[in-house]
């Protein structure tokens, strides 16, 4: 009896309207765990090597956490997998809510959905069956109508996720939605799904997930529950959530503003966590989850109501459509958060592609003709709310936004690299390299495109006696680093903390529940590993897992043509920070870097162009991705 | 005397829970001395500001009359 998971993994095929379920032995899921184990793996086997993103030959892959479903605390996430349309590299996108563990309990680990229906459909999956519905009545509809319409169908208990008009509609950085206010966020995803006229896919499980020792894993939720308040980053998180992190990277001079221009913004204080408290409503959490970081907030005023049911603004998006915009209006930064939830489009993305366009508008590249009439000066909050709404139609100037940065950039057909800032084509989250140099081998190195949640950030370890350096002494990291180092004890510190977070990705672990983000010490999460699936297993072996995920996406992106060439900052990061406290500083020196991504690809067991080694594949037992098919 | 004022959650972690307390300054008070003082260490406190101005080095001595602002550790989100 397997433990942990459920040994099914369903394939769709949407172009013959049929199914086949797979039953992988043992030793597989020991390889490959769960999560972005399994979609990396399934990601590799199915998708054929330079197939169109968005044509029906590309695959979408949903897996779920080893420990999802089961009742340890913070672990409640999945995985999505494709080629993505805004990268053109392998797509992996995270999420938690509540529908990765409904899959488990619907019988289920993974879904690898191929093809494209003829209409418009979702997938159903209840009890171990699958079916595949009539998806018209909704096509077109926003998510909330959607969801309603659903689980009136499917019965209130369903887990759904789905797509709204933007990713519909093939919005490049169209996302995906569970339960309206949880988000598989970047990499374009949604129009992978929108591009197979798949509308959602519900689960529904009266089964549970089998656990070795459940007791252990329900042990460990009551402590978390009992110890919340006495640890400072879980309870900051409890309390204020991610937009605590907005008054503090100002306070800091980290806070980008205005297409990053400045540092700085003067309007933090307002749209933080504390000018939140005036729309906040309640707190919520994930499934099994005692930290609830969500924020619901409501907003009921003259000219802008805010739903409460498609979740609040988290950092990233008070970052993307706020600051970054110059707008520091909390209840227009909501309702955008509350439009870019219902038509599924990526906050972070729009934002910087619209803050890209002002910067560029603000330089004259970009004029009102271009923009249909819409005056893209920073600060301008009036535009904000019409521009999502014709980003997510694909109409006027939106049109254009619907593109991506990049894209866009190449259509200007001018010199605009200066106020570009995206890596792959994948626009930056909202962390900034020049104050914490390894987020920038994060964004460089991620197979995906930028991301700030491939490895843990520099802050945590900068400190001889901080709590949060200790987290890490089983890794074998003792000793502070500078946060703006580039060192080959910076490299070492990304790459352990690379390892460790593609971990979680395999686990379904919450970084804001684990170390060294929040409270969960790895002994912890090494005895509930072994509680929930009965394995002798140890830290190197979880770790190995991780390794594998990372390498498995290198080797996708290598058999699509990229190489360490595509490994890069935007030129931005190479000139100093220009406002605020740290101003005439941070810029990092190119050479460095470079030579620092040199020894990281040596680290990791890559070749002379970055990708990986024979050797290193071979270690793995990844060798069946030798033969380039 | 030093100021120490915490913001956000960190004055529910300061001694007495209050927002802004006042410690008796010593000679070769640094930073990190002051923070180890409080109970609390630099995986809780991110950002330290000395009358207004941003100090990144722990060992920064503080004079008498000091204002320290204390904001907590944003470790990505």
């Amino acid at each position: 009896m397997p433990y942990g998971f459920q040994g099914k993994v369903l394939h769709v095929d949407l172009d013959r309207a049929s199914f086949n379920v797979e039953t992988p032995d043992h030793n597989f899921y020991r390889k490959y765990m769960g999560g972005a184990g399994l979609s990396n793996y399934y990601a590799y086997k199915e998708i054929p090597p330079g197939c169109d993103p968005l044509g029906p030959d590309n695959a979408l892959i949903f897996s779920a956490g080893l420990l999802a479903g089961t009742p340890a605390p913070a672990v409640p996430r999945y995985t999505v997998s494709a080629k993505s349309p805004i990268t053109g590299t392998i797509g992996k996108s995270e999420a938690g809510g509540f529908w990765g563990p409904e899959l488990k309990k619907a019988g289920f680990d993974a879904v690898i959905i191929k093809g494209r229906s003829k209409k418009p459909v979702y997938l159903l999956i209840s009890d171990g069956a699958y079916s595949i519905k009539d998806a018209s009545e909704i096509w077109g509809q926003d998510t909330l109508y959607s969801q309603e319409y659903l689980k009136e169908k499917e019965g209130k208990k369903a887990k759904i996720v789905q797509i709204g008009p933007g990713a519909e509609n093939q919005v490049l950085f169209g996302n995906i939605t569970n339960e309206l206010a949880h988000f598989n966020g970047r990499n374009g995803l949604g129009a992978v799904m929108g591009s197979k006229n798949l509308k959602a896919v519900v689960a529904r499980g009266s089964g549970k997930v089998s656990c070795y020792d459940e007791q252990v894993a329900k042990d460990l939720t009551r402590w978390v529950s009992s110890n919340l308040e006495d640890h400072p980053l879980a309870y900051a998180l409890f309390k204020n959530g991610t937009p605590g992190g907005i008054t503090v990277q100002n306070a800091g001079g980290a806070l980008p503003t205005k297409n990053w221009q400045d540092n700085v913004f003067e309007h933090a204080d307002d749209i933080g966590a504390e000018g939140m408290e005036n729309i906040l409503i309640r707190r919520k959490g994930c499934y099994s989850c005692p930290i609830r970081c969500k924020r619901v907030v409501e907003s009921e005023s003259e000219n802008i109501k805010v739903d409460p049911r498609l979740g609040g603004p988290e950092y990233e998006t008070l970052v993307c459509i706020g600051s970054n915009l110059g707008i520091g209006d909390l209840e227009v930064i909501a309702k955008g958060n509350e439009l870019c939830n219902r038509y599924t489009i990526d906050t972070i993305s729009f934002g910087m592609t619209l803050s890209f366009a002002m910067e560029c508008y603000e330089q004259g590249i970009i004029t009102r003709e271009d923009t249909g009439g819409y005056e893209l000066n920073f600060g301008n909050k009036e535009i904000l709310l019409p521009l999502i709404k014709e980003t997510a139609f694909k109409e006027g100037f939106g049109a254009k936004l619907a593109l991506g940065s990049k894209a866009l950039a190449e259509e200007l057909g001018k010199d605009v690299e200066e106020f570009l800032l995206q890596v792959k084509g994948q626009e930056l989250p909202a962390h900034d390299p020049r104050v914490k140099t390894g987020v920038g081998f994060q964004y460089a190195l991620s197979a995906h495109g930028a991301d700030h949640w491939v490895a843990q950030h520099d802050n945590l370890y900068k400190e001889k006696d901080s709590h949060t350096l200790k987290t890490i002494e089983p890794l074998g990291i003792i000793d502070a680093v500078p946060a703006t180092d580039l060192s080959e004890e910076k490299v070492r510190l990304h790459y352990y903390t690379h390892l460790l977070t593609m971990m979680y990705d395999c686990l379904g672990v919450c970084v804001f529940g684990y170390i060294s983000r929040s409270m969960i010490p790895l002994e912890k999460l090494l005895t509930l590993v072994k509680a929930v699936t009965g394995w002798d297993t140890s830290l190197w072996e979880l770790l190995k897992a991780g390794e594998r995920v990372s390498v498995m996406m290198r080797q996708f992106n290598s058999r699509e043509g990229f190489t360490g060439e595509d490994d890069t900052l935007p030129k931005k990061m190479y000139q100093d920070i220009a406002s605020g406290p740290q101003a005439g500083s941070g810029k990092i020196d190119p050479g460095k870097f470079k030579q620092a991504l040199g020894t990281y690809y040596q680290m990791a067991g890559y070749d002379s162009k970055g990708n990986p080694a024979g050797g290193k594949l071979a270690e793995l037992g990844l060798s069946w991705m030798k033969s380039k098919n | 005397m030093i100021k120490v004022v915490f913001k956000s959650v960190l004055k529910d972690f300061s001694p007495g829970k209050r927002e802004v307390i006042e410690v008796q300054h010593r000679e070769g008070m640094t930073v990190a001395k002051l923070l180890s003082s409080l109970g609390m260490n630099y995986g809780q406190v991110g950002v330290v500001l000395v009358d207004g101005k941003l100090v990144k080095n722990r060992n920064y001595e503080l004079l008498d009359g000091s204002v320290v602002e204390l904001y907590p550790l944003f470790a990505g989100g």
